[in-house]
Formats: C-alpha cells, structure tokens, sequence
C-alpha cells in the first residue's frame, strides 16, 4: 500500500515538473484553492505562510535590510528546490545586485552544477532574460537579486508594465520567483513611485525580515536570530511572524528557533 | 567519380623540423608573411597555438612556443617537389593548401581495389621524394569532402579508402568542425546541439538554407556525402582583375581602399557561397605622377571574410607607404581555393568522445543564443582555502558568446 501511495507521489511529482504544478493534484487537495509551495527549511515559517513555504508559480518578495537573512532564506529555498525532485532541477539566480559569492551559496547546500547565475548588462535586459527563462521550464526557483536595481530609472515602467506578461509565464513553469528587496520606510516607498511598488503589489507572499539579535559563544560571533514577519499573503495571515537563526559554524546552516 | 586526397599532416613545422632537428618535439609555431601564426606543431597546439593567430597570443598560451618565420622559397620548392610526384600520374591534380592535394583518379581506377593499389603507390613516391618525416596520408571517396575527411582521419603513411556505401557511416560521428563553414556559423550549430556531421546531415535542407545561404546547403550535402564538386587543376583561369577609377586623385588610402572593398565584396561573396577563399591577393595603385606601387598579401587559410581582407590589405599598404596621390587600383587574386577545415578549436579533436554538456551549460548555451555571455555557474576550486574567492569562484557557462 505504502509503494503504492509512494508510486503515485512520484508519478504526480514527475507530472507537475513536466507540465505544470496545477496539471495534476491529489484528490484530497482540489476541492480547495491550492497553490503548491516550496519549504524555506523553516517550520515555524512554512507554517504562517499560507502555501507551506513560498508559493510556486508566484511571486515572493522577501525584504529586508542587509544582514537581516534575506538571503540566506532565498539560498534555502533554492537548496530545497533543488533537494525535492530526485532529478535535481536548475535553479538560478539574477545577480543585478552583483552580490552573488558562489563559496557563500556553496556554504548553504546549493548544488552548484545545477545553478546559473545569470548578470544582464542592465536591468532592461534582466526582463527579456526572465521571461525566457520562464519559457525554457527548466528552472523550479528563481532569484532575482536586486529589486532596487530592477526598479530604478527606465526600466521601472518597462518592468511593471512586464509582469502580467511574467505571471501567465510562471503559471506554466511550476517555478518559485523570489525578488529580494532592501527594506524601505513608507515614504521612501512612496517617493519611489507606483511603478516600484508594481512588484509588491503582484507578489503572493511578501516576508519582511529583521535582524534581532547577533548569537555569541565564547565571544565567537556564530550567527544571528532574525524575525520573519509575513506582510503580506494571499492564503495566510498577514501580520504573524516566526523567529528563525542563521548560524556561521565554519558552514552557514540556517536554523529555526524553538 | 573518384578522388584521392594527399595530405602531409604538419607539412610547414615538419620542413622545420626537417632543417633543424633540435626542434624535434618541442612547440613550434611558423609566422607567416602577415605576422599570424600559419601553423603550429602538434606539441604547439596542446598548449592552445592555433593558426591565424598573433605571435604574442601564442606565447601567451604557450610561453615555450618556438617561432619561425616562413621560407617562402623552401616552402615553395618543396610544394612543387611534392605535386611534381603526383602530376606525373597525368591526372587532374588540385592543390588544396601546402602539403595537401586532390587527385582525379576516375579515367584509371574502376573500384576499391584499383585505387587501393595506385594510392599506395603514390604513397610510397611521395615519401621516396620528401622523406620519411614527411610521409602522407591518404584518403579515397568519391567525393572531395569525403576523401579530405579520410585523410584527416588517417595517420601518417596510412591509408584510409572509403567506399560510396559507407560514406555516411564513416562521416556520422565526425566533428561539424571539418566543414568548412565561418566559425560563427558552427557555433551556432554548437548552440543547437548539433555536434557531428551525422546531427548536421539530419537537418532539412531548407532549414540549412534559410539559417546559413547557399554555403550551408551545400555543406549539408557534403556532409551526407554527396559532393559533385569536381577536382579542378590549379592552373585554372583567373579571375579578371577588378579595376577601380577613383573620382579624383587621392591622398587618402583609406578612401581608395573602400572603394577597391566595394568592389570586392560581391566576388567574395560568391567565393563564400561555394566554400571557396583567395589565398593572395595583389593591390596595384597607379598615383599621380604615373609610377605604379603595389601591396601583396597571402594569408594562412583561403579568406572570404571582407573584414579580415581589408584589414590584411590596410596593413600591407600601411606598410608599403605610398607616396604621393592615387588615381586608380587594381586588384589581382592570384589564388583562389577552397576553405579548410576549421582551426579555432571550437571542438573536440575528431575522434575524442564528446563529454557530455551539464544541464545548466546546457540551458544556458540555449539562451546565450539570444542575451549572450550573461550566464555564469559556481564552482569549487579549493574549499578549504582560507579566502573565499579561491574557494568557489564564477565561471562562464557561454564562453565567447556575443548577444
């Protein structure tokens, strides 16, 4: 019974990787509105964000100031992207912030064979370069750091005025789109235009992340804690937040606080 | 028809070698005439030297690189010892590059057996002439590809015959870098996979012809084996020279070089639609008070690229300085033949197997076809050294690939 029920997990698994999450579900999930997510690694995280991690075939928008563990959260996500097909899919990352360190993303589990990184000349290009990597379906989780970079000066319209366009692409590719964004006060927002807010207003899930405190033994800085907090969710509860650490012993290993 | 192809493999280092025998084994490279490297020695090119390139990049490759300029005359009284042999056969005979030649044997052999006998034959007439170190290969086909492609494909004083039936089995796993097509146009075919000529001759003829013009129909067909070219005797007709009336006398040599560019370009073009590129070209200027000065080039391989013609010719001028004002050019090709294989190494040695492309590498060359060199992959050097950049670094997934 069990090789059964295992058989038809990876009949499923194997379907939704080749055509889409939404071209096959199990019964017991299709009388509700189901959006298939992919963990962060985090229980406590998964658990308020409505779609048991980030959604798939949506946006994410995880923000947050530098060293708030943004990320580290993003890495996680591609790792276990990578880990839940036996396959392992790409994965891939859009450095606009030109931030990417490989050791770094090694450190968190990220398969590098299965891993582009992917620097456009300019922020106009990151677009075209998205969309086709979309198209190609080959990819199960994307990050494009830099979201000021993607929203500063022309390429502010020419990406809002994209991002209907994105969102009939990923609905085929069954594909995490994670934008990573610097943490803003409301009136930097608002000074900023409608167009920068064209993403937060499409993503699914917005996380906004804070750093709370630097974890010490002995002196030896070993990581921080940080607050996930959810902003902003079409299934969960906006407002709930986790608390989660982000440990450097010799390897970053990301940990959930109990 | 049935075509034997000649080939001393390494002719110009081997005739280095040949005059001075402490080269024997190191990286040698020859410098032609327009400062590239024309050919290198195998030990040369396991260092990365490659033809037509800068003596400087050379070294860069390969700091023990040892260069030698050309002899021109050597090189010329050994090319005329070695297609005397084979023009004394009485057969059509066309010279494809030093040290490589097409023979027409189809008015005496009648099958495999026959030509199995006449080409060992001249074989063994070539060697008696040149030497041991010089010895060649030879291939048989019924076509001229085919047959270069044997050659190719055998060792020196060997023998490679192939007979019409096998044609497309023995071209099938061959490497697309025997066509003679540009290098942009194999690495396009790389992007899309194709990687033997067994994937290029699949491919439907009207997809050849919209993606790559008349040079890349019939490159399809040579590929799948069917090669109507005949062999043509080097003392064909050549062709008239283009003449060029400027408007007025000038001093200016880029101005009268365009215009000779403009002329030129269509008859390139045609040499480029039948794989075929001038070997030496001469450049005649007649100047204002009547005297005549003229530029020569030769290049490595037979060119049909204007880019790189006019700037062979700019430098040639350039170095010529002539004086005073021009009033007309003529321009002579005094050699035309057809294009070599390609030497940029843009594949693996024919016959090595291919080693399979990762899946990011993959997907990545799939897109650098449109957003060029953007796409990048990690990979681990030394994990436990102590700076970060030496233990994982970024490298690029779509090397050389421009947008």
């Amino acid at each position: 019974m069990a090789d059964k029920h295992q058989r038809l997990q990876h009949t499923v698994h194997a379907l939704q990787a080749r055509y889409s999450v939404r071209a096959a579900r199990f019964g017991r999930e299709a009388g509700r509105e189901w959006t298939p997510g992919l963990s962060t690694g985090f229980r406590s995280l998964d658990a308020i964000t409505g779609f048991a991690g980030l959604p798939l075939n949506a946006i994410s928008l995880l923000s947050g100031a530098t060293t708030s563990g943004k990320q580290t959260l993003a890495y996680q996500c591609l790792r276990l992207a990578q880990a839940a097909y036996p396959r392992r899919p790409l994965v891939a990352v859009f450095d606009l912030a030109r931030a990417a360190d490989p050791d770094y993303i090694a450190r968190c589990g990220v398969d590098l064979k299965h891993l582009l990184i992917i620097r456009p000349p300019a922020p106009e290009n990151a677009l075209a370069a998205l969309a086709d990597a979309l198209r190609g379906r080959q990819l199960r989780a994307i990050v494009v750091d830099g979201l000021p970079e993607l929203m500063a000066g022309p390429a502010a319209r020419q990406a809002s005025a994209a991002l209907p366009g994105l969102a009939a692409l990923r609905g085929r590719s069954s594909c995490a789109l994670i934008f990573l964004d610097e943490a803003r006060a409301p009136w930097q927002r608002w000074l900023a235009g409608p167009e920068r807010d064209a993403v937060r207003q499409s993503a699914a899930l917005q996380i906004d992340l804070r750093r709370e405190a630097w974890l010490d033994y002995d002196d030896h800085l070993r990581g921080y804690r940080a607050q996930a907090r959810i902003a902003r969710s079409r299934l969960g509860r906006p407002g709930a937040s986790a608390a989660i650490e982000i440990l450097f012993n010799g390897s970053v290993r990301a940990r959930e606080t109990w | 028809m049935s075509v034997a192809h000649i080939r001393i493999h390494d002719f110009l280092p081997g005739l280095a070698v040949r005059a001075d025998s402490a080269l024997r084994g190191r990286p040698l490279a020859i410098l032609g005439p327009d400062e590239r490297i024309w050919a290198a020695s195998p030990e040369a090119r396991a260092c990365g030297v490659q033809a037509e390139m800068r003596s400087r990049q050379a070294r860069m490759r390969c700091p023990d690189l040892v260069i030698r300029d050309l002899d021109e005359a050597l090189v010329a009284r050994e090319q005329s010892a070695f297609a005397g042999v084979l023009a004394a056969t009485g057969l059509d005979l066309e010279t494809q590059a030093p040290g490589a030649a097409y023979l027409d044997l189809s008015p005496v052999t009648h099958g495999l057996a026959d030509a199995r006998t006449l080409c060992a034959d001249l074989g063994r007439q070539v060697r008696a002439e040149l030497g041991e170190a010089l010895q060649p290969a030879l291939g048989w086909d019924s076509g001229k590809f085919t047959a270069q492609a044997a050659a190719l494909s055998a060792a020196p004083g060997r023998l490679r015959l192939v007979e019409a039936a096998e044609e497309r089995r023995f071209l099938g796993p061959l490497s697309i870098g025997l066509l003679p097509l540009p290098p942009l146009a194999l690495l396009q075919l790389g992007w899309l996979g194709i990687r033997t000529l067994g994937d290029f001759a699949r491919l439907p003829a009207a997809a050849a012809l919209q993606r790559f013009g008349p040079a890349g129909k019939l490159a399809l067909r040579l590929a799948q084996g069917h090669d109507e070219r005949p062999v043509r005797p080097n003392a064909r007709a050549q062709p008239a020279p283009i003449e060029i009336e400027l408007d007025g006398p000038t001093a200016r040599h880029d101005l009268a070089l365009a215009a000779l560019m403009r002329a030129l370009r269509p008859v390139l073009h045609d040499l480029d639609e039948r794989l075929e590129g001038i070997r030496r070209i001469r450049v005649e200027a007649r100047l204002l008070d009547n005297t005549r000065c003229e530029a020569q080039c030769a290049f490595a391989q037979p060119l049909c690229d204007p880019e790189h013609v006019r700037a062979a010719l700019e430098q040639q001028i350039a170095n010529a300085a002539w004086p005073g004002e021009i009033l007309s050019l003529r321009a002579d090709l005094l050699e035309i033949g057809e294009r070599y294989p390609t030497q940029m190494g843009l594949f693996e040695a024919e016959g090595a197997p291919i080693p399979p492309v990762s899946p990011a590498r993959a997907f990545a060359l799939r897109l650098a076809a449109r957003h060029g060199g953007i796409f990048f992959g990690g990979e681990v050097r030394d994990p436990s050294h102590p700076i970060a950049e030496r233990r994982a670094c970024l490298v690029a997934l779509a090397e050389g690939v421009a947008a």
